[in-house]
């Protein structure tokens, strides 16, 4: 068998596992999954409750609904969760079994990630559908072209969080506070994606800076490219993805680096 | 009643040893708390960039409540979040035997056997908050608002104390309670901001039925001053059925329990 079709028949065996470990624990998903629509939805209610019946910053209230509706689903088909995962086996020398594997560790990862968000995407496309058919708010008026570059412009965000979470993990190799420094970058993300407001809502420095680094590019993008407001600017949606791939070439790189140095200073605990 | 007091002073007293075992973690952890109130104040300065009232609240006194979320926040990761992990834990593997078995009230010590003190940072930190934005709305408040909102909040406390334990108790039945306290965390985030601020049915949902929304607004009302008579009763009244509801759980739930296969 060649390298590659080995390497497509790992990933596929983890996938049917993986999968197969989600279903037993679907209700703990759910709740997963529902627990991180109530931040965005908070959000909703008090941006509407600010613009009444007027608009603030060329947002109304059926505006803010749609945003919000796209931040809450490209936000849980983005956000990255590994750095927990990561700190733990390394903080507890579990990581060891790991990179015994005949199979890089970070292959297991990226799985996990497929199969959750295929689960996550599966669940919440069809609800939103069928609740555009009652809220006029939420429904779209892309085309399909327009759709095609929303879901790779989600696949790219999705690998952009994925690799600084995984770093975030990594430095548990130096720290045994990675986990709240990821606290730290994804409070600071929080604002700053677009997740607490559209950009357009901030002074125009901070959405300036927001916009150049990686924040705006990971939620706020695939939501504007999806609710239509990137239209009539074809250039703003190439600069978009140009940021996106950006980014995320120098992410896997610093990855590499970090990955090699990281392993130098490993040392199991506890054999 | 003394006796309910010295027994939480030596509990005090064991968690302070704990914790000073870990002084430098013990700093990180404050520095944290008050890097995310500050991101919160931001939120709130961020809302008001464009407006000048949210939900009919004016900026100080949304600060107010943000106070007092905070603070609850501090009061649930202080005493409620470590001792609902080891109840589960205390239930799977029967070592609850060991408690029910000691000469005290067994609800009140899973309850409140483990403290996270540096928790108490936020507590200080959100009144501090609160007392600085009272202070800016009119100066110092009146007796009278102080008292009524001292009693408002220990109805809050009492609200959320009982709604926990109804979730702890849940673990007698399904072992795996983790996600409920999640998903309460997640609920918790509703009040947050005035409950002024969710619209129609939601708004009735979060003030009585899941008085998740009435634990904060509530006692802001009263310390900024424009309680709402109807909501201050309610709180009191709700509280008090809802510490009750939480003792007969917990009775229930004794009575349920079989104890591990040992």
């Amino acid at each position: 068998m060649s390298g590659a079709a080995a390497f497509w028949r790992k990933y596929g065996v983890l996938f049917k596992t993986d999968w197969a470990i989600m279903m037993i624990y679907r209700s703990e998903t759910l709740i997963w999954m529902v627990g991180a629509f109530i931040q965005p939805l908070v959000s909703l209610a008090v941006w509407v409750s600010l613009s009444g019946s007027g608009s603030i910053a060329g947002y109304t209230a059926s505006d803010y609904v749609l945003y919000f509706t796209g931040v809450l689903v490209v936000d849980r088909l983005t956000r990255a969760w590994d750095v927990y995962e990561l700190d733990r086996d390394i903080r507890e020398g579990t990581f060891s079994a790991k990179l015994l594997r005949p199979f890089h560790p970070i292959h297991w990862s990226i799985n996990g990630n497929i199969v959750y968000k295929a689960f996550f995407a599966i669940l919440m496309l069809p609800a939103w559908l069928l609740l555009a058919v009652f809220f006029p708010a939420m429904r779209l008026s892309v085309d399909a072209g327009t759709l095609g570059l929303v879901i790779i412009a989600v696949l790219l965000s999705s690998a952009m969080r994925f690799v600084i979470g995984y770093q975030f993990g990594l430095l548990a190799f130096w720290s045994n506070r990675a986990t709240a420094m990821y606290a730290l970058y994804e409070a600071i993300h929080m604002f700053l994606s677009g997740r607490i407001a559209p950009l357009s809502m901030f002074p125009d420095w901070v959405a300036a800076a927001a916009r150049v680094l990686p924040f705006y590019s990971t939620v706020a993008f695939p939501v504007d490219l999806l609710s239509g407001r990137l239209a009539d600017t074809p250039e703003a949606v190439w600069q978009g993805f140009a940021q996106q791939i950006g980014w995320l070439l120098l992410l896997v790189l610093s990855l590499r680096l970090v990955w090699r140095a990281g392993l130098k200073r490993y040392g199991a605990a506890g054999g | 009643m003394m006796r309910t007091y010295r027994l939480l002073r030596t509990f005090f007293q064991a968690c302070l040893a704990e914790e000073f075992e870990y002084r430098a973690n013990f700093a990180a952890n404050i520095a944290m708390t008050l890097f995310s109130l500050g991101m919160s104040v931001l939120t709130v300065l961020l809302f008001f960039y464009r407006s000048e009232s949210l939900g009919g609240w004016s900026f100080y006194e949304v600060l107010a409540l943000l106070g007092i979320f905070n603070a609850l926040h501090g009061f649930i990761e202080l005493f409620l979040q470590p001792n609902m992990s080891r109840l589960v834990s205390h239930i799977r593997q029967g070592t609850l035997d060991f408690v029910l078995l000691k000469p005290v009230d067994s609800q009140f010590f899973v309850s409140f056997r483990h403290l996270v003190l540096w928790r108490a940072a936020d507590i200080a930190l959100g009144l501090g908050l609160t007392g600085f934005a009272v202070w800016r709305l009119d100066g110092p408040p009146s007796w009278s608002e102080l008292l009524l909102f001292l009693l408002l909040l220990g109805a809050a406390l009492a609200i959320i104390y009982s709604l926990w334990t109804g979730m702890m108790v849940m673990s007698f039945w399904a072992v795996k309670v983790d996600n409920l306290s999640f998903l309460f965390h997640s609920l918790f985030e509703t009040s947050r901001y005035p409950v002024s601020v969710y619209k129609g049915a939601l708004r009735l949902v979060l003030l009585y039925v899941l008085p998740i929304g009435l634990v904060t607004t509530v006692p802001a009302e009263a310390i900024v001053g424009r309680l709402d008579l109807a909501n201050a009763l309610g709180a009191i009244v709700l509280a008090a059925l809802f510490l009750l509801g939480a003792r007969w759980l917990w009775k229930q739930a004794l009575r349920a329990y079989t104890s591990a296969s040992s």
